[in-house]
C-alpha cells in the first residue's frame, strides 16, 4: 500500500498527455512557402502517403493551404490534413525567392519558435519556379520530392555546386558572419535540381551565385577533396574535365591555392606522360581556376558578401598538380 | 545403543498393534516366521511388497531366520540384540526408535523383524527403488561437459555429487520435513568451504516451519526464501550434478530433496542467472561472448515492448525517420492502439508457449507451428496486428529463451515496464527501470547481497561476471561466501 500510494502521484502528476498512435498523424517531409501576390502565404507541405499495403513502395502527397501569415496557412493546413501534422522529421524547407527582408525574417520565425521542427532542417530557395511547383516535380527513385533533394545534398562532396545549410547554421551565419548562402533549387527535366546559391544578409538578397562560383567559394573556405571542374580548353584541339582530389589554400605570404586534380575525361588523346604537355595541362587549369577564383573575389567585393571569405584576398595565386593520370618517372607511379 | 522399550514382549498383543497402525492397506505384508531348530523362535516380519527387494528379504532375513541354531540362552533383550548382529545379514540393521519409526522404515522398504517375548523391534534394509534412469537435462542441456541430470531418488542424487567430490568433507546431512509426507531432505556442504552462518541460518529456516508435506523442492524454496513477495529468485535450482559440485566447491549449501530432480543451492546470487554450464566447458572467448549476449538478452526482452511502445506513441522523433513511416504505414488499418495490440500479442505468445510446454513433443512442435506461422501470418495479413509488432514479440521470445533461470521474472517485468512506457514514455521506462533496480538491490540471499559481484571493483571479484575469464585466470574462488579459503588455482613450486 505504501509502494502503491508513492507511485500514484507519477500518474497524476504527470501522463499521456502527449499520447500519439504512430498512424495517426500525418507526418511532414518537406514544406515549400510561397507568396502570393496578395502578400499573403501559399504554403505546400510534402507528406508520407500511408495508404497502400505496407510492401508497396512510399510515396507522399501534397497539401496545400493559404493564410495571412505562414503560422496562419500551416494552421489553415490541418483543416484539410484531416489527422494531426507532425513535424518532428520535417527535413526540407523551400522558400521562394520572392520572400525577402522581413518576410523572410517571418518566415524563418515561424520555424525557429516551432518546439516540433528541428533545427537541422535544410533550407532552400526556389529559383526559376515557385516552392510549390519544386514539390510537384518527378521524385522517381526516391520516396518524396524531399527524399530526392536530401540524397542530393548527401552527395554534396563529389559535386561541390552547392552547400547545405541547416536552420541552425542559417542562425549561426547570419548572426557571426552578417552573410549566409541557401542552396538554391530550381527544375531541370521535371525534376527538382540543386545548384547554386543565394546570398543573403540581414534577410536581403544579395545575389545569386552559380554552381561553379560556389565550387570556387569551397577551395577559398574550407579543405576540398571532391568535385570537378568542366571542359577545359588545355591543348589546341583537347578539353579535359578534371576532379579534384584535394584543394588547400595557403595563406602564408601570397595566398596559393594548391589542388591535385585527375583527368577524369579528354575529349582527344594526348601523351600524358609528356612532362612538357602535363605542364601545359597544368598551367591551362591553373589560369581557368585563377580567373574563376578571382572573379569571386572580386564580385564578393563589389556585392558586399566578402565576409564570406576567409580573409581580406586581393589576389590568389593558383597551383595545379596533376595526378593519377599518367607516368612520371622522376618520382613514380602516382 | 540400548533398544528402546515399546513393545509389551506379548506377540500376539504386539503384531495387533502394527496391524492397527497398517489397518486397511493391504501392501503391507505380515509375515510369521517359526525356527525350525527352536520353534520358541518365533515372530513376524513387515514389509511393503512394492517397495521391497524380495530376493533380499528371503536370502538374508527370512531364511537366516528359519535356519540360524539359536541358542536356548538368547532370550528377551539378549535374543533381539544378536539377532541384529549375528542373524539378519543386511547392509543396515538397527532397532526402530518407536511406533512411528516403525511405520516409516515400513514405508519406505526396511524389513521389520519382530521377535516373541522381545520388547523391541528390529529393522533390515532391503529396499527397491524403482525410478526413472539417469537421463539428459531437459533444462540445462550442454553441447560439451556432463550430460547426465538428477533424478527423483535421493540417494541416487546423493550418489552422483559424491562421485565428482571424492573427499570426506563433503557432508551430507538428512532431515525430515512434512508431518505427513516425512520427506527427508539432505543438507550437503564442503566443510571449511561452506560459511557456517549460511549453514546455521539454513538450518534455522528449515525447522523454523512445519509442513503436512513437501511434494517438490519447489515448496521448500518457497517456504525459506528471503523475500517471499519478490519474483526474483534467491535461491538456485539446477538439474546437473556438475552445477551442484562446482557451486559447493564455491561455498555454496546444496539442498537435495526426495522425489524432486532439481537440487536447490544457497546463497544465490542474480549473476548465476547469467551463468550456464556451457560457459565453463568451452573456449573463454565463446563463453564470454555468449554470456554477454545474455546479458544483452535480458535487456532486450524486458526492455524492447515498453521502449518500442514508448518510442512510437510519445518520442517519435527518436525513430529514424524511414522506420516511423515503416511502422506507421504498417499501423494503419490496425484496429488497436498500440499498447492494447502489444499486449495481445505477448498474451498470445506466452499462451503459444505454455501450450507447447505442457503437450507431448510432437503436438506440441504442432502447436509452436500453428502459433508462428498460420496464426502470426494471419493476424498480420487480416491487419489485426502489425507486422513489426509480431516481429517484435518475436525477438522478445527469442531472447527471453537465452536467460531460462529468468523465464517468470521477464514475464513480470517486461509487463510492469511495458504499462509504465505505455502510460509516460521514456519518463515512465526510465521509473520502471530504477523500480527493478531498487529492488534487485535490496534483495538478499542468505545474507548476501544479490547483486554481489555484479558491482565488483577488484579484478579477481569481475573475471566470472560479464565475462568468463579463462581458468588460468581465476585463481580465487568467490569471496562473498567466505573469506579465509578461497585459493582456487596456484602454482606448484616445482613447476618454476
Amino acid at each position: 500500500m505504501k509502494w502503491f500510494s508513492l507511485l500514484l502521484p507519477i500518474f497524476f502528476l504527470c501522463g499521456c498527455w502527449d499520447y500519439n498512435e504512430a498512424a495517426m498523424q500525418e507526418y511532414v517531409l518537406g514544406i515549400g512557402v510561397d507568396l502570393n501576390k496578395d502578400e499573403s502565404y501559399l504554403v505546400t507541405i510534402e507528406t508520407a502517403d500511408l495508404s497502400g499495403s505496407p510492401e508497396s513502395q512510399s510515396k507522399s502527397k501534397l497539401l496545400t493551404a493559404e493564410g495571412k501569415n505562414l503560422f496562419d496557412a500551416i494552421r489553415n493546413a490541418i483543416s484539410h490534413a484531416g489527422k494531426k501534422l507532425y513535424w518532428g522529421h520535417c527535413e526540407l524547407i523551400v522558400i521562394d525567392d520572392s520572400i525577402k527582408n522581413e518576410k523572410l525574417h517571418e518566415v524563418l520565425d515561424v520555424f525557429l519558435r516551432a518546439q516540433d521542427v528541428y533545427q537541422t532542417v535544410t533550407l532552400t530557395v526556389a529559383q526559376g519556379a515557385s516552392a510549390a511547383e519544386v514539390f510537384s516535380t518527378d521524385y522517381s527513385g526516391s520516396d518524396s520530392v524531399t527524399a530526392h533533394c536530401l540524397h542530393i545534398f548527401q552527395n554534396q562532396a563529389s559535386s561541390r555546386r552547392f552547400q547545405q545549410c541547416e536552420l541552425w547554421e542559417y542562425v549561426q551565419s547570419s548572426g557571426d558572419l552578417g552573410c549566409v548562402i541557401l542552396p538554391t533549387i530550381s527544375i531541370s527535366n521535371g525534376m527538382a535540381q540543386i545548384s547554386g546559391g543565394a546570398v543573403y544578409r540581414d534577410e536581403s538578397l544579395l545575389g545569386v551565385l552559380s554552381g561553379e562560383e560556389i565550387l570556387f567559394l569551397s577551395l577559398l573556405t574550407e579543405d576540398v577533396s571532391g568535385g570537378w571542374l568542366p571542359s577545359i580548353q588545355v591543348l589546341p584541339q583537347t578539353s579535359i574535365s578534371t576532379e579534384i582530389l584535394a584543394g588547400t589554400l595557403s595563406t602564408t605570404k601570397t595566398p596559393t591555392l594548391i589542388l591535385s586534380v585527375a583527368i577524369s575525361s579528354s575529349d582527344t588523346s594526348f601523351d600524358v606522360s609528356d612532362q612538357t604537355i602535363r605542364q601545359k595541362v597544368e598551367q591551362k587549369i591553373e589560369q581557368y581556376v585563377n580567373q574563376g577564383v578571382n572573379a569571386l573575389i572580386e564580385r564578393a567585393k563589389h556585392e558586399e558578401f566578402s565576409e564570406l571569405l576567409p580573409s581580406d584576398f586581393q589576389q590568389i595565386k593558383v597551383t595545379v598538380r596533376l595526378r593519377n593520370s599518367g607516368m612520371r618517372t622522376s618520382k613514380g607511379a602516382i | 545403543m540400548s533398544a528402546p522399550m515399546f513393545f509389551t514382549g506379548d506377540l500376539s498383543r504386539d503384531i495387533e498393534t502394527v496391524r492397527e497402525k497398517f489397518q486397511f492397506d493391504d501392501t503391507v505384508k505380515f509375515r510369521k516366521f517359526e525356527n525350525h531348530h527352536n520353534p520358541n523362535v518365533c515372530g513376524y516380519i513387515i514389509f511393503t511388497e512394492v517397495l521391497v527387494n524380495n530376493a533380499v528379504i528371503d536370502e538374508n532375513v527370512v531364511r537366516p531366520l528359519l535356519r540360524f541354531v539359536f541358542p536356548k540362552e538368547w532370550q528377551g533383550a539378549k535374543l533381539a540384540e544378536l539377532t541384529k548382529h549375528r542373524v539378519v545379514q543386511a547392509d543396515e540393521t538397527d532397532y526402530v526408535k518407536d511406533l512411528d519409526d516403525l511405520a516409516l522404515h515400513v514405508l519406505i522398504g526396511d524389513t521389520i523383524v519382530l521377535l516373541n517375548g522381545c520388547q523391541c523391534a528390529i529393522y533390515a534394509n532391503s529396499k527397491r527403488y524403482s525410478v526413472r534412469g539417469i537421463s539428459l537435462p531437459e533444462t540445462e542441456n550442454t553441447v560439451n561437459g556432463p550430460k547426465e541430470s538428477f533424478n527423483e531418488l535421493i540417494v541416487n542424487n546423493i550418489s552422483l555429487v559424491r562421485r565428482k567430490v571424492l573427499n570426506p568433507k563433503l557432508k551430507f546431512q538428512f532431515v525430515t520435513l512434512g508431518r505427513v509426507s516425512k520427506t527427508r531432505i539432505c543438507i550437503s556442504y564442503i566443510e571449511g568451504l561452506a560459511n557456517e552462518a549460511t549453514l546455521n541460518e539454513l538450518k534455522r529456516r528449515l525447522s523454523s516451519f512445519e509442513i503436512d508435506s513437501l511434494l517438490d523442492v519447489t515448496y521448500l524454496s518457497e517456504l525459506i526464501k528471503d523475500a517471499p513477495h519478490s519474483p526474483f529468485k534467491t535461491i538456485g535450482s539446477t538439474e546437473r550434478p556438475d552445477v551442484v559440485a562446482a557451486k559447493l566447491l564455491e561455498g555454496r549449501i546444496a539442498i537435495l530433496c526426495d522425489g524432486t530432480p532439481f537440487v536447490l543451492t544457497v546463497p544465490f546470487l542474480f549473476l548465476e542467472n547469467f551463468q550456464a554450464s556451457e560457459d565453463y566447458y568451452s573456449h573463454y572467448f565463446y563463453a564470454s561472448f555468449t554470456r554477454a549476449l545474455r546479458f544483452v538478452a535480458f535487456f532486450l526482452t524486458v526492455s524492447l515492448p515498453a521502449l518500442y511502445i514508448a518510442l512510437i506513441c510519445y518520442h517519435k522523433e527518436m525513430i529514424p525517420k524511414n522506420l516511423l513511416l515503416s511502422i506507421a504505414k504498417s499501423r494503419s488499418g490496425v484496429p488497436f492502439p498500440a499498447v492494447v495490440e502489444m499486449l495481445l500479442l505477448l498474451l498470445l505468445f506466452d499462451l503459444i508457449r505454455e501450450a507447447g510446454i505442457r503437450l507431448p513433443k510432437p503436438i506440441g512442435f504442432t502447436i509452436s507451428m500453428v502459433g508462428a506461422v498460420v496464426l502470426g501470418q494471419s493476424i498480420v495479413s487480416a491487419r489485426i496486428v502489425s507486422a513489426e509488432m509480431i516481429i517484435l514479440v518475436a525477438l522478445c521470445g527469442i531472447t527471453s529463451f537465452l536467460t531460462p533461470k529468468l523465464d517468470q521474472e521477464i514475464i513480470i517485468f517486461r509487463l510492469i515496464f511495458l504499462l509504465f512506457g505505455a502510460t509516460l514514455g521514456i519518463y515512465g521506462y526510465a521509473i520502471a527501470v530504477l523500480i527493478f533496480l531498487l529492488h534487485i538491490s535490496s534483495l538478499h540471499s542468505f545474507g548476501i547481497e544479490y547483486l554481489s559481484y555484479l558491482t565488483a571493483d577488484k579484478k579477481q571479484q569481475a573475471k566470472d561476471v560479464f565475462v568468463r575469464a579463462p581458468w588460468w585466470m581465476m585463481r580465487t574462488r568467490p569471496w562473498v561466501f567466505q573469506k579465509t579459503n578461497i585459493t582456487r588455482l596456484k602454482r606448484r613450486e616445482d613447476s618454476k
